[in-house]
């Protein structure tokens, strides 16, 4: 009897310690996610601060209606500059069921992959110092997750209309390949507009991010692992490591923009 | 104790419930869902009876339940229902229905009243899929809250369920029966990507009828 007792109290503990670690793994995605507003198009972007500074991590090929070139001849010279329009960051707060406000910012870009050729990655930095000190936690190599496990989608379905959606679904496969680029791939319910967004295990971890879909339950995802090994060659280690240091912004600038 | 323990176990399970007051309603222009509340009464979505809305002393709603029993086909229960309450879908999008047999159906629920429930919790639909697969249950989870649609009045919460036409006015439930919302909106059709009216939102506009608090 003592037995069963214990049993149950036990059980009832565990069930009310997994609801809270669900309760704060559920809030810390929602308050981590933007939508990204990009000339006509619109997608979906995490939050990584560093320092005074907060970046948005989110698929080239949301912001790259943005990109324009410029011819200039620079020591008689000619060479083509790329530049990129401000982008508009939106973040939106939720309350007792019920939205409350929202707050829009202007970033810039300042690390450009295209979605053909390169990594399909976007990082912008939000103009305002200070924005947030909010960041999404990524996943290490011995925490993730196998062929069937739970994962999580944060991302704005449709747009701005569906900001933060927050749907589930399963590790589907690893090592999907698309030429050179592997992909993961889930089934957690997606939407134009989800691009760019995380996709997080069970306990909040970040594995990669949403890039491409063939159907609601049939997405992709660039997998952390590939992302790191951009960030590496493009010498921002900072981003995915908090213990890397930060360039200035003047040396973020003054390094290309595109890979 | 052993049964204290079992249904913990079996939390992620539906109360039986969520199919019991299950009902399909059929108007002589449309077709859609519905759930039986106390004393009989079938909440549903407006849209789904508009075309009977002028005439509300008429009983000309169909609203039949399908049993089942291990797995077999045993019997229709169907009785006839009127408009008693309605709230057009630019306002709250909502109708209660008085069932001419009040008895149709043994079972009924009650509307959830707690606190908000987390994103991720556990919900189940039933509801006439494609107006051709009455009583069909799908499993989904809360994917946000106060969604404001195109054309429609109330605020929404996004649920990640698979929904289809004939899904509408159709019980969201959650896992110990209570009505987490009425399916109302299938924003693009046929996915998971579907919208509820929230119980608090129900509870809402029930406040300012004569059925105040009768089904909470």
């Amino acid at each position: 009897m003592k037995t069963l007792t214990f049993l149950i109290v036990s059980l009832v503990a565990s069930v009310s310690f997994a609801n809270d670690a669900d309760h704060k793994v559920t809030n810390a995605l929602q308050e981590t996610a933007v939508t990204i507003k990009a000339g006509g198009a619109e997608g979906s972007g995490v939050l990584i601060s560093r320092g005074d500074r907060t970046y948005v991590l989110t698929a080239g090929h949301v912001v790259e209606g943005c990109r324009k070139t410029r011819k200039v001849i620079k020591d008689g010279i000619e060479k083509t500059l790329v530049e990129f329009d401000d982008i508009t960051v939106i973040k939106v707060f939720v309350e007792d069921g019920r939205t409350v406000g929202k707050q829009e910012m202007t970033a810039e870009v300042i690390k450009y992959s295209d979605a053909d050729n390169g990594h399909d990655v976007g990082l912008l930095m939000i103009r305002k110092k200070n924005f947030s000190t909010l960041s999404v936690n990524f996943c290490e190599a011995n925490e993730f997750p196998a062929l069937g496990d739970m994962l999580i989608h944060v991302g704005s379905m449709l747009g701005q209309s569906g900001s933060n959606s927050y749907t589930q679904g399963v590790l589907s496969q690893l090592g999907r390949m698309i030429g050179k680029m592997e992909y993961l791939q889930t089934s957690c319910t997606a939407f134009p507009g989800s691009s760019g967004c995380g996709i997080y295990t069970k306990s909040g971890k970040y594995v990669g991010m949403l890039v491409r879909g063939a159907g609601e339950t049939f997405n992709l995802v660039t997998p952390i692992q590939r992302l790191k090994v951009w960030s590496e060659k493009a010498k921002m280690e900072w981003l995915f490591d908090a213990s890397k240091p930060v360039p200035s912004e003047k040396e973020l600038r003054a390094a290309p923009i595109e890979d | 104790m052993l049964t204290i323990l079992a249904l913990l176990m079996l939390s992620a399970i539906p109360s039986p419930k969520a199919i019991d007051c299950s009902v399909n309603i059929m108007t002589p222009g449309h077709s859609g869902s519905g759930v039986v509340m106390k004393g009989g009464y079938v909440l549903t979505s407006a849209h789904v009876v508009d075309d009977c809305v002028e005439d509300k002393s008429k009983y000309d709603i169909v609203v039949w339940q399908d049993v089942y029993k291990k797995g077999k086909y045993i019997r229709r229960n169907i009785t006839l229902c009127r408009i008693v309450q309605y709230s057009h879908l630019r306002l709250y999008d909502l109708a209660l229905l008085e069932p001419l047999d009040v008895d149709f159906v043994k079972s009924s629920t009650k509307l959830y009243v707690g606190e908000v429930p987390e994103l991720g919790t556990d919900v189940w639909h039933v509801g006439n899929y494609k107006s051709r697969y009455p009583g069909s249950l799908a499993q989904g989870i809360l994917s946000q809250y106060d969604r404001k649609l195109p054309d429609t009045g109330p605020r929404h919460d996004q649920i990640q369920i698979l929904s289809f036409s004939g899904s509408s006015g159709g019980g969201v439930f959650y896992a110990d029966g209570t009505v987490a919302g009425i399916l109302c909106h299938n924003y693009v059709p046929n996915t998971n990507l579907s919208f509820m009216v929230p119980s608090r939102i129900i509870i809402e506009w029930l406040s300012t009828t004569k059925y105040k608090g009768q089904f909470e």
